[in-house]
């Protein structure tokens, strides 16, 4: 998929977002990353847009992440869409995620994952697991450029492991909040379930229907080879605007 | 907290930290804390590279044959000392061991050195693997062997090949070694007729197991990096089975372990010539 193409899914559902029930819930979320890394040669930054559309108990989810200082050539690095639907079994609250996710890393690759999430979540905690297929494949610019057969433009690897281990200090709808989160996915990257990462973060809700945030994640390498070594961080901030705010 | 047995899992966790941290006698260290960095293990190799030259190997012909190892987990030796025997006594240039050769204790180290060829009958090239690290197992490694960041050459009557050893022991090349290696590929690279890298993590996931990877964001520099300059093969360890995988025009290998005990223990067979490479994972079962 093309930058254009994606780019225009994501405006059609942020313009979507707003045209239906009025008891729907629309959400957009924008935020910055600014870190480094082993590979990213000094600062990277990024900048992403998720639009949300909650009505009843399903959800839509699209966003789209940009690359303003990083290797990769590219700006457009990411689009994503994903559909959820909350339920309950025996007053357990669950939520149930499909995802699609594609990231033009570079100008001959790019990465696509699709998968599925099954997430809970208390006053304190949160959970979540599931699995996503993770392909890698060549662009059209290098199968020409560099004669790549047929037989080697994808590669394919297994079902890989998602999962999200989160505690928040406070419980969710308190005006500010702290925790931590152990996880190996985040909106357009997916590690290997051996690679985990660690993400502190504090909330913000402000008076108005706004809610800023802060998040400094931790990766490493190697843990679970028992060798592990630094890999890179970053620290995102972000602003979360629900558009239609009914205090639940 | 909301119910005793989040309290208890978290007590647990936080107990293993400590005990992990305080007592280095434990593998489980590394999980946590560092041994040697990927880093400062770079700037040795660098150090000991400055005063070894690189080696090259002069073949008479216009092919020739490397065996490649990993993951003989020493320990015992009735697989390594089979192994050394085949290298010894078939026409091979050399052989290139890619890491897990011990289990990092320094009684490991001196056995495998003990059963390690002699090196006028044999051509070894060692790298670092993740068990060699355990138990600061990299001051043996370094001490005994010296850098696991280097190049050989191999020069036939035709052409010259460009081998690369990489030290991702701890799951990542760092940053140093990535520049290091970019800046080997794009300022050589046209020199040599084919590229072949070794180093002991191998890079995809094709089976569930518990041994990890580079990271998606190293694994998607590599590709780009390996694409741009024609690596013709990556030939890797860690998983314990083989897997080959043409992508673009690279092979990405992983071989199986040399380890004793094992069903599948084996080794890569890589014959170089001037149209291509062929490879054949045989087992010594």
């Amino acid at each position: 998929m093309n930058s254009k193409i994606s780019l225009s899914l994501v405006l059609v559902c942020l313009l979507l977002i707003g045209c239906f029930d009025l008891s729907a819930q629309p959400k957009l979320n924008f935020y910055t990353d600014l870190g480094e890394n082993n590979v990213s040669k000094g600062l990277f930054i990024k900048t992403a847009g998720l639009g949300r559309y909650q009505f009843g108990n399903n959800l839509l989810e699209s966003g789209f992440q940009a690359d303003l200082k990083n290797t990769n050539k590219s700006v457009f690095s990411g689009f994503s869409i994903s559909g959820s639907r909350n339920f309950m079994i025996s007053h357990f609250h669950l939520g149930i995620t499909g995802f699609w996710i594609i990231t033009p890393f570079s100008e001959l690759l790019r990465e696509t994952n699709w998968g599925g999430l099954l997430k809970h979540e208390n006053n304190h905690f949160e959970f979540s697991i599931g699995s996503n297929f993770r392909t890698y494949a060549f662009r059209q610019k290098a199968i020409r450029e560099y004669g790549i057969e047929n037989n080697a433009i994808k590669l394919h690897e297994i079902l890989n492991l998602t999962y999200s281990l989160g505690y928040q200090l406070k419980p969710r709808d308190s005006q500010w909040n702290v925790g931590f989160t152990l996880t190996n996915i985040d909106n357009f990257l997916i590690e290997q379930e051996t690679n985990p990462m660690l993400r502190l973060n504090g909330l913000y809700r402000l008076r108005t229907p706004l809610s800023i945030y802060v998040q400094a994640w931790y990766k490493s390498a190697g843990a679970t080879n028992l060798a592990v070594n630094y890999f890179g961080f970053f620290f995102r901030t972000g602003i979360i605007w629900t558009l239609r705010y009914t205090k639940e | 907290m909301d119910s005793p047995i989040y309290k208890r899992i978290i007590a647990l966790l936080i107990v293993t930290l400590v005990y992990t941290a305080c007592f280095k006698e434990t593998a489980l260290t590394g999980m946590f804390v560092s041994y040697k960095s990927v880093n400062l293990r770079f700037e040795q190799s660098v150090a000991w590279n400055s005063n070894h030259h690189f080696k090259v190997i002069d073949v008479p012909n216009d092919d020739y044959t490397l065996l490649s190892m990993g993951d003989s987990h020493v320990g015992s030796t009735i697989n390594l000392d089979r192994f050394f025997n085949i290298a010894r006594t078939t026409n091979v240039s050399a052989v290139v061991m890619v890491g897990d050769l011990t289990n990092g204790h320094a009684g490991d180290y001196t056995l495998f050195q003990q059963h390690l060829p002699d090196k006028d009958t044999l051509i070894t090239f060692p790298i670092v693997g993740n068990h060699d690290l355990h138990y600061e197992g990299w001051n043996e490694f370094y001490t005994r062997f010296g850098s696991s960041t280097y190049l050989f050459t191999v020069k036939t009557t035709v052409a010259t090949d460009l081998c690369i050893c990489l030290d991702n022991a701890g799951g990542t090349l760092g940053d140093k070694q990535l520049a290091w290696l970019t800046q080997l590929l794009e300022n050589t690279r046209p020199d040599y007729r084919h590229c072949i890298i070794f180093t002991h993590d191998n890079f995809f996931r094709f089976r569930h197991t518990d041994s990890t990877n580079p990271l998606v964001e190293e694994l998607q520099v590599l590709m780009e990096l390996f694409t741009r300059y024609r690596v013709d093969m990556v030939i890797t360890g860690h998983d314990h089975i083989h897997n080959a995988k043409l992508f673009g025009n690279t092979w990405y290998l992983t071989m199986d372990a040399l380890e004793d005990g094992l069903s599948n223990a084996g080794y890569l067979k890589l014959n170089v010539k001037n149209d291509g490479m062929l490879f054949a994972f045989e087992y010594l079962n």
